[in-house]
């Protein structure tokens, strides 16, 4: 019961960062209904330019931090225009497909630009075991859980209190309605994957510096943690998407300890496949997918 | 005797010709798979065991790995029969994700001849000695990779001129309208995914004993994505599309220096435009028709 | 020949259809009127199997279909037209109409495999005579998707009666088009369709009911309000509530 219990609070750590991923695809899915694939390599992309930086020039955290946030955002940017801005409108699933490609073009830029196989990536969080009762948690845990729960409160302030914010729900909801409304519905694509690349190369700097290092496979990680987290949760949601973070995070944990890393990861795509077929939506986003359906439906 | 690295090029083409075609079967009947590559694999795995660890003949582990294939296959297309669309893509991945892990743990090995063979998790899987125990020389494997091709493609060819293959592709359009027409989707979806399956599984046997040495890294999700961008570059209006796709990809890009080292740049690249100026690829359902009515014409003069 | 017991449906929270009785005699073409929103179209979709009724019967020739699925349903002899034209785009436009035939095949193991258009083939022929029938003979090898608004929703008639149903369902057969096309499209249904055949027919424009119906039911908020011969329906005040207001 113990190891249980420890277990669930090392996933729900763990979890907080699988949650940021999930934010990151819950807001392109909510806008555009469609799954952005490329959006983990976006983030390997901007940490090799960071640690990059780090390697070269200088050791500085707010520069890495600042390179890494702008060169996901440029990536996520061309993915946008080339995947998303330039694809059809009615065509979710091209974009999913061409999104696709690209992340296999942008991973082999990634080995391009750094050829080895793991680089080091700047820690900023000190690593120490504090003792709660007969658990434990480690300190770099605790430093990006709560620096996830201050980006999501910042994520909810954009998203509720600002006009931008407004019109991105507002197309979220209802992208003819707004465009009525007078809001350019291209223009809030583009601000939607911007503020998920802030977000997602804050994620990803947060993730691999509790990690202090960087390999080839983070893109697909990132993509894979990200997207299975949020279709846990809810296609959509951002409730879902810390939700569905936090679950995969504690599963995962549990499949680790009682089966090891190989258990672990099975684990993670069969809850992923089972969820699917059972309710593709999620365990909040059932909505979206029944106005899809209602939205075919309609003879 | 011909250049036995070309020759491994030709006989690649075709084997990786196979695995598009089934991507390409299931992008007819408007479905996109993500995970292709799982049959391919479950097959080359089954094949190899069947040859080198039960000493049974080719088309025998053949039939073996591709039937298994199948069953997987249609066992996948009924449980994911209720979702379609981006909730099917990502199924189909995940499951492929989990084929994958889950040869990492596949460990079944036979003593041969003093030594250890068989499928070992990540060691891999070597010693598939089917081609050399039987003196198969290179040539004569590809000429077998190419007459399993031309099988199929002639059964493909069947398949879209008959009343399943209509009925694919009105799948393919609209499930909703195609239900009205009085078929049922169900049967049809199924069908399609345990013949791609099967399809598949083919290039998967024939892979493994062409190689010797299979391993789970090779069935991973690069090896999806470019079934199914095949047939999307290729053109989805004839069975021919795929094979111009593998073509364009292995036979221009491979051998171009000037984008060694950059093939997955340029691919990538090419898919994500071919999806913004040709979403149905060179040769979609219009041109084909178009070039029917010409051939036609010129053939009546 | 097609009779509707006590239908409901309700969606969520809203009651779209309460008990709604309808018969329909052999034969005839009726009229099923009623402002947006009165449930026409959903009643059309239950009756065609797209979704089950709540509570309710549907018996085609005394048997109850009401759980049967929308292809069964087709297969029986019930094939409808599109409110928005469904049409297979990427397929000619005789192919569509082939489409629906194929539908009516016995699904055989040979039949599947065997030629979807050989040459000399009675669908062919059923096909090209369903198409010359709605005037589309000339544009059989177009590509469907090239086909302008008013000749798309001809070629779903088409398609609908090479089936040679015991009902045809037209949703909404004149939605969208100009005047001039409605008259038309009301004339073919009226002289060329219509004539021995068992039909309900969607519409708003009341010259088109006028002209095709031999009987009418008028739908408002999922209630039927009236029924009976068109003329002296119309004229009823609570059919002109639903649709002007009170006045």
């Amino acid at each position: 019961m113990t190891d249980f219990l420890q277990n669930c609070i090392d996933g729900v750590m763990f979890g907080s960062g699988y949650a940021l991923l999930a934010l990151g695809f819950t807001l392109v899915f909510g806008v555009m209904k469609r799954l952005n694939l490329s959006f983990g390599p976006s983030i390997m992309l901007g940490a090799y330019a960071g640690t990059w930086v780090y390697l070269n020039f200088s050791q500085n955290a707010l520069l890495i931090v600042l390179v890494t946030v702008i060169t996901t955002v440029a990536v996520g940017i061309y993915v946008e225009r080339l995947c998303f801005w330039a694809v059809r409108r009615d065509a979710a699933i091209a974009s999913m497909v061409s999104s696709f490609a690209i992340w296999m073009q942008l991973e082999e830029v990634a080995m391009h630009l750094l050829p080895e196989r793991t680089y080091p990536f700047p820690t900023f969080f000190t690593s120490t075991v504090i003792d709660i009762g007969p658990f434990f948690v480690r300190s770099e845990h605790i430093s990006m859980f709560l620096l996830t729960l201050v980006l999501l409160a910042l994520l909810h302030l954009f998203l509720f209190r600002t006009r931008p914010g407004l019109a991105l729900r507002a197309v979220s909801d209802n992208p003819l309605a707004s465009t009525y409304m007078g809001i350019n519905s291209s223009n809030i694509f583009f601000l939607a994957f911007a503020v998920v690349s802030v977000l997602g190369g804050l994620a990803g700097f947060l993730i691999l510096s509790a990690d202090s290092q960087v390999t080839p496979f983070f893109g697909l990680w990132a993509t894979f943690k990200g997207l299975i987290a949020m279709m846990l949760g809810g296609m959509g949601s951002l409730t879902g998407a810390i939700l569905g973070g936090l679950l995969l995070g504690v599963v995962e944990a549990n499949a680790f300890w009682y089966g090891g890393p190989l258990i672990r990861d099975i684990s993670a795509y069969l809850l992923l496949f089972i969820m699917l077929i059972v309710r593709p939506g999620g365990l909040v986003g059932q909505r979206i997918v029944t106005q899809q359906q209602a939205a075919y439906e309609r003879v | 005797m011909p250049n036995d690295y070309l020759l491994t090029v030709i006989s690649n083409i075709g084997m990786i010709s196979l695995i598009a075609l089934s991507a390409y079967l299931l992008l007819i009947s408007g479905e996109i798979s993500f995970g292709q590559q799982a049959y391919f694999g479950i097959s080359a795995y089954a094949g190899a065991i069947a040859t080198t660890l039960w000493g049974w003949p080719l088309w025998l582990a053949l039939l073996f790995g591709s039937s298994l294939a199948a069953l997987a296959a249609g066992f996948v297309g009924l449980l994911t029969l209720r979702i379609s669309g981006l909730y099917f893509s990502i199924a189909t991945l995940a499951f492929a994700e989990m084929v994958r892990l889950s040869l990492f743990k596949l460990t079944y090995q036979i003593e041969i001849d003093g030594e250890l063979i068989g499928p070992n998790g990540a060691e891999g899987f070597g010693e598939i000695r089917w081609i050399f125990d039987n003196d198969v020389s290179v040539l004569e494997y590809t000429l077998l990779i190419y007459g399993i091709l031309l099988l199929v493609l002639f059964f493909l060819v069947l398949i879209e001129r008959s009343r399943l293959g209509m009925i694919f592709r009105m799948l393919g359009q609209d499930p909703l309208l195609t239900r009205v027409q009085g078929l049922n989707p169900v049967r049809y979806k199924v069908t399609a995914a345990i013949l791609a399956g099967f399809i598949a599984g083919l290039g998967g046997t024939l892979y493994a004993h062409s190689f010797t040495y299979i391993e789970p890294q090779i069935f991973n999700m690069m090896l999806g994505v470019h079934a199914l961008a095949y047939g999307l570059i290729g053109g989805l209006g004839t069975v021919l599309g795929p094979l111009i796709g593998v073509a364009i990809d292995i036979g221009f890009l491979e051998s171009v220096r000037v984008i060694q080292g950059y093939r997955m740049v340029v691919f990538g690249g090419l898919v994500a435009l071919m999806l913004i100026f040709m979403p149905r690829g060179i040769f979609d359902e219009k041109r084909v028709y178009w070039l029917k009515s010409i051939a036609r014409r010129w053939f009546r003069a | 020949m097609l009779e509707l017991q006590g239908v409901s449906k309700t969606f969520g929270e809203l009651q779209v259809l309460r008990g709604i009785d309808l018969h329909l005699r052999q034969g005839t073409v009726s009229g099923l009127i009623g402002p947006n929103g009165s449930g026409k179209t959903t009643l059309v979709n239950i009756i065609t199997g797209v979704y089950p009724p709540d509570s309710g019967r549907v018996l085609l020739d005394g048997k109850d279909i009401s759980r049967a699925s929308a292809d069964q349903i087709t297969r029986l002899g019930v094939s409808r037209s599109f409110q928005n034209v469904r049409i297979f785009n990427r397929m000619s436009v005789l192919d569509n109409v082939i489409a629906a035939l194929i539908g009516h095949d016995k699904a055989g193991l040979t039949t599947l495999l065997g030629r979807a258009k050989r040459t000399g083939d009675p669908k062919v022929t059923t096909a090209r005579q369903a198409l010359k029938t709605v005037g589309l003979l000339e544009q059989r090898n177009l590509s469907a998707s090239e086909l302008p608004l008013p000749l798309r929703r001809r070629l779903e008639i088409a398609r609908a009666l090479a089936c040679d149903p015991k009902v045809l369902v037209l949703d909404e057969p004149a939605g969208g088009m100009t005047p001039a096309e409605t008259a038309s499209i009301s004339e073919l249904i009226r002289s060329r369709i219509a004539p021995g055949r068992t039909c309900i027919v969607i519409e708003h424009k009341m010259d088109l009911i006028s002209h095709v119906c031999q009987h009418l039911c008028v739908l408002n908020h999922g209630e039927k309000i009236a029924e009976g011969d068109p003329r002296s329906v119309v004229s009823q005040p609570e059919v002109i509530e639903a649709y002007l207001g009170r006045v």
